[in-house]
């Protein structure tokens, strides 16, 4: 190949890249390096008034924020309600949809449904199902003989927390059920047929055969787990806005609450700054983690 | 016939229980959406005993959902093209290392993967009305396809590179340039894998609620997530038009699923496993 | 494997030669492929143009002008008003658009307002709400002092009650001028639905002794002694103030906002602890964070709450009830033990009408013509006319309708104040601080502590202070 061909072709490569790299680096990368600057000001919302410069002093209100670190147990508690509730119900129905059950398509499609909902739909669904005046959750709680059960779990700041996790389990059991079946589809036939032969049955099968085969499975779901769980915001925000008080307050809620609400820009470009920084090193660290354990595997 | 063992059983009764876990809120949102006020509560599964069509009448006409959707759709599909164009060109360049470069912009790429964009939302927020771009389709379109551009990217790289290059030296051979190849080898080829990252795009627009809630102030640009939430203060005693509303503006991408049911769930689960 | 990539191939091969292959060289192809992107552009570009269309197709010289207030409901008189006239003035200023982004959920108003500012290209005509807590727009220039506007056209305000004008007066900072007009000035009052109390054989208590002695009563018979809507959290801050005022006069607002009380003191904590001793003994009914301010009404309507606690702002939609001539307007109730602050008052002006552009913009004059329109002594006496009398206004009447039974009692009690303040937090500097004693205040119904509550929001003052 001729070098003027070769130019040509790096030339038209590189038109070709221009576009996205343009739109990405001015919509994406700009906004979040400017997010970094803007965190170490001091800034009201309103243009003509100067930025004064804070240095760290953002970050010291954040971290000292009560608030804050209600929302950090607030992220913990979603982690591990992914890992207790959506979990088991998502593996079970990745089962389902694998089996070889009559109706499974209908299953299939009833259980996958919500991925295709509007996330502000199904909260204000929710916010009806879970209605404590004649809503369906305490007509069924006072048609099974409960009465003077106080079911207002939104409205409660112990339970309202636990009542978005399993909206959010509703929303996304589904989506992960797809992983698991993924990865069932992956286990090789005769693998099974070998553990038969070994004797391997029902549980067994599962516990020695099926769950170690989908590894990957399990980790690409926990990912997505704590990173979902660090920027979780839409479920929080139209549920319960973060309250009562500031019982199910979340990093997303914060970041808006502070900026819309108190005027305080220089907070709430902190906290973006902190979540960019969060799910970034959850992300790095958590695929090192599961790279290093396969490497550890291969070598014994 | 085999016997069903009690085991079986079980786990019959409890795929049927998740069954009506996930269509009860449907069903109870679409029953309430045709009665009125009183008739919603204290019930779990009663039907209406007269039709209230009016509650679909304000929904349209005082709600203004129909529009809501409309943009909804405006929005998602636009910005589901830009992605698709944009990604394929530019991921076909990175995935045949056209560039010396091509790693370090691969890397550039990956590293939206990992962050939340509403991290960014003041100076994106800034950003837009200083340069007067909200309430207009194209920019918010334009943010949208930055957005999940590094998804979309992620797999249609990935997609690209499982092609077998012998296609494109066909291709050279006979002539081709870059972009002819691009947009008519690789766009046909790898069309599982842009369809994929299209529909994740989609989806994802459509749910959006937190930049279309701070940008679009025009009632007439609002999108479902955002028309839905407004209508919390505005007449939360008047529920039917309330669920009317929520139905209406499910039933067009529930009737879109439905329509292609194994290409979403499949470019779902291919999003799902490589995210 | 092989036979996948094979198919592929042939695949491919099959697609190259149904788009037409590539022999025509390199130049040629690569022109004919790049049309591809640009046809789907120029698809894109025509629908994204089809939904701007309208403005464009009306003629370009029109002005746009965005008027913001939180009148989006149409089940209210007041609201339902103004959405009419804005129709109105459309119609009858064909050169103007007006856009109305007027929304009735606070949260969401605040977050449209703020987001315009701060990208910095504000709402050219929008409710502002003054006092300290909003310094911080009048001194950087966001708010347009409109003081020449009003001494140049004296008929405009001539009929405007002048008192209503201090919360717009920043002299006290050293900013001179006015910055907006008064809208809707009120008073927090209670409605009572009589029925009720008459069935029961009742008086209708007027002092919290007399709710905490009826409640028991009204609880047995089925009935909320007085709903609390606290899903919207203002409700809590109104109940805050308008206590205070019967309890200590302005006296705590006063010390509060200089300083020289804590909200941990023994004062604040003691109207919150009273509050909490209230929520427990069932007076203000249960799920209270279930519902908002139009619950409370819904309550009233359906006789399931004997009070609201509420405002002026409501007597015209309560005047639509089904069973209007069962409800009955009285003050905030007030403690027999401090008789000295029975008139002392939470109410005045609120939400004025106010303007961005300034004086040069090309948008000035048309925003000038939104803000005469919707001030001007023409749309208050519509206003009056459509509410046929009820509530309050911030302009004088040359004719007076016959107020009806509600006004008249509302009147009654409000023209005996000795003296009005709005919510305590208002009279702050500090931005923040509303929303956190309205959000602390509204945790008592989700069973907190009174103190607290109490300490909570001291720490966010203490912070506050530590900041600045």
């Amino acid at each position: 190949m001729s070098g003027v061909m070769s130019r040509k072709k790096k030339a038209e490569a590189l038109l070709l890249s221009l576009p996205a790299f343009l739109l990405y680096s001015f919509i994406f990368i700009y906004p979040m390096i400017s997010v970094f600057r803007l965190s170490l000001f001091k800034w009201n919302g309103i243009p003509n008034s100067p930025l004064e410069f804070v240095g760290m002093k953002n970050y010291v209100a954040l971290f000292t924020d009560r608030r804050f670190f209600t929302a950090l147990t607030n992220v913990g508690i979603f982690i591990l309600s992914g890992c207790i509730l959506i979990l088991p119900v998502a593996f079970f129905l990745a089962t389902v949809i694998q089996s070889k059950l009559k109706g499974k398509r209908l299953l299939k499609t009833s259980y996958f449904m919500p991925q295709v909902i509007s996330r502000t739909a199904i909260a204000l669904m929710w916010y009806f199902l879970l209605y404590p005046e004649g809503g369906p959750l305490a007509t069924l709680v006072e048609s099974l003989g409960f009465t003077g059960v106080d079911v207002n779990f939104l409205g409660s700041q112990t339970y309202a927390i636990y009542a978005i996790t399993v909206i959010n389990a509703w929303t996304y059991a589904g989506f992960n059920m797809l992983i698991f079946s993924a990865g069932l589809t992956a286990v090789p036939e005769d693998v099974y047929e070998a553990a038969r032969v070994d004797g391997a049955q029902g549980w067994q099968k599962l516990r020695y055969v099926t769950i170690p085969m989908l590894k990957s499975s399990f980790q690409i779901f926990l990912l997505n787990c704590v990173v979902g769980s660090i920027t979780t915001f839409e479920m929080v925000y139209v549920t319960t806005g973060g309250g009562p008080g500031s019982a199910s307050e979340v990093f997303g809620t914060l970041l808006y609450k502070n900026a819309f609400t108190y005027n305080n820009y220089g907070y709430s470009n902190a906290m973006g700054s902190f979540l960019i920084v969060a799910s970034f090193l959850a992300s790095v660290l958590l695929t090192g983690l599961f790279s290093r354990g396969e490497k550890k595997e291969a070598a014994v | 016939m085999k016997k069903l063992k009690a085991g079986d059983i079980l786990y019959r009764i409890l795929a049927v229980f998740f069954f009506l876990i996930f269509v009860y809120p449907i069903y109870f949102t679409v029953v309430s959406s045709f009665k009125n006020n009183t008739e919603i509560w204290n019930t779990m599964f009663a039907l209406p005993s007269r039709i209230e069509w009016g509650n679909y009448v304000s929904a349209v006409v005082d709600v203004g959902i129909l529009r809501a959707v409309l943009n909804s759709f405006i929005f998602s599909f636009g910005a589901c093209l830009v992605v698709v164009v944009l990604v394929t060109m530019a991921a076909y360049v990175v995935a045949r290392k056209l560039l010396r470069f091509s790693g370090a912009l691969r890397m550039y790429y990956l590293l939206g993967l990992m962050i939340p964009p509403y991290a960014m939302l003041i100076p994106v927020v800034t950003m837009f009305t200083e340069l007067g771009f909200r309430d207009k389709y194209w920019p918010m379109i334009l943010l949208y396809a930055a957005v999940n551009f590094p998804m979309s990217f992620y797999l249609i790289t990935g997609y690209i590179e499982g092609v077998s290059k012998e296609l494109d030296e066909a291709a050279i051979m006979d002539g081709c340039s870059t972009t002819g190849i691009i947009f008519r080898i690789i766009f046909p080829v790898a069309s599982p894998g842009i369809f994929t990252g299209a529909i994740i795009s989609f989806l994802a627009v459509y749910n959006e609620l937190i930049f279309a809630n701070t940008l679009l102030t025009n009632q007439a640009m609002k999108t479902i997530s955002v028309r839905l939430l407004g209508l919390q203060g505005e007449r939360f005693t008047s529920y039917g038009p309330m669920f009317a509303s929520i139905v209406l503006s499910i039933l067009p991408i529930l009737a879109v699923y439905l329509l292609f049911q194994e290409k979403v769930e499949g470019g779902i689960a291919a999003g799902a496993v490589k995210g | 494997m092989r036979k996948k990539i094979m198919s592929a191939v042939l695949a491919s091969a099959m697609a190259v030669s149904l788009l037409g292959g590539c022999q025509g060289g390199g130049a040629q192809s690569s022109s004919q492929a790049a049309d591809q992107p640009e046809s789907s552009q120029a698809a894109e570009d025509s629908s994204s143009g089809a939904a701007s269309e309208a403005p464009a197709a009306a003629g370009g010289e029109k002005v746009k002008v965005r008027i913001l207030t939180r009148y989006s409901n149409p089940d209210s008189v007041r609201e339902r008003y103004f959405m009419d006239m804005v129709a109105k003035f459309q119609e009858e200023n064909p050169d103007i658009e007006l856009e109305d982004v007027s929304i009735s959920d606070e949260n969401s108003r605040d977050t449209l307002f703020k987001t315009s500012v701060a990208s910095g290209d504000p709402i050219e005509v929008f409710n502002f709400l003054g006092y300290a807590a909003n310094l911080d727009y009048v001194s950087n220039g966001v708010v347009t002092d409109i003081s020449s506007l009003i001494e140049e056209d004296p008929a405009w305000t001539e009929k405007y009650i002048d008192a209503l004008f201090a919360p717009v007066d920043y002299s006290a900072y050293g900013v001179e001028g006015t910055y907006g007009l008064p809208t809707a000035p009120y008073g927090v009052c209670c409605f009572y639905n009589k029925a009720i109390f008459d069935e029961l054989n009742m008086e209708l208590p007027e002092t919290w002794e007399a709710i905490e002695a009826a409640a028991p009563k009204l609880i047995e018979a089925g009935y909320i002694p007085m709903a609390f809507g606290a899903k919207d959290n203002y409700r809590a801050g109104h109940f805050l103030t308008a206590l205070s005022m019967k309890y200590y006069g302005d006296q705590l607002k006063n010390d509060l906002i200089a300083g020289d009380k804590a909200w941990n003191g023994a004062e604040t904590l003691g109207l919150i602890e009273k509050m909490q001793a209230w929520q427990e003994a069932g007076i203000f009914g249960d799920n209270n964070l279930a519902y908002d301010a139009n619950g409370e009404l819904a309550k009233l309507e359906n006789k399931e709450a004997a009070i609201i606690f509420s405002g002026s702002w409501n007597i015209a939609t309560i005047n639509e009830f089904a069973n209007a001539g069962d409800i009955v307007c009285k003050g905030f109730p007030y403690f027999e033990e401090k008789p000295e602050f029975k008139d002392e008052w939470m109410g005045g002006p609120d939400d004025f009408m106010a303007i961005s552009s300034k004086p040069g913009d090309p948008d000035y004059d048309a925003t000038v013509r939104v803000l005469k329109y919707f001030t001007s002594q023409e749309y208050y006496e519509g206003m009056y006319e459509a509410q046929s009398g009820a509530g309050t206004y911030p302009v004088k009447f040359d004719e007076t309708i016959e107020a009806d039974a509600l006004t008249t009692q509302f009147n009654e009690y409000y023209n005996k104040a000795t003296n009005m303040i709005g919510e305590i937090e208002q009279f702050s500097p500090m931005t923040s601080l509303m929303d956190v004693v309205r959000t602390e205040v509204t945790t008592i119904f989700s069973g907190d502590k009174a103190q607290d509550i109490a300490d909570r929001i001291q720490g966010e003052v203490d912070a506050y202070g530590a900041g600045s």
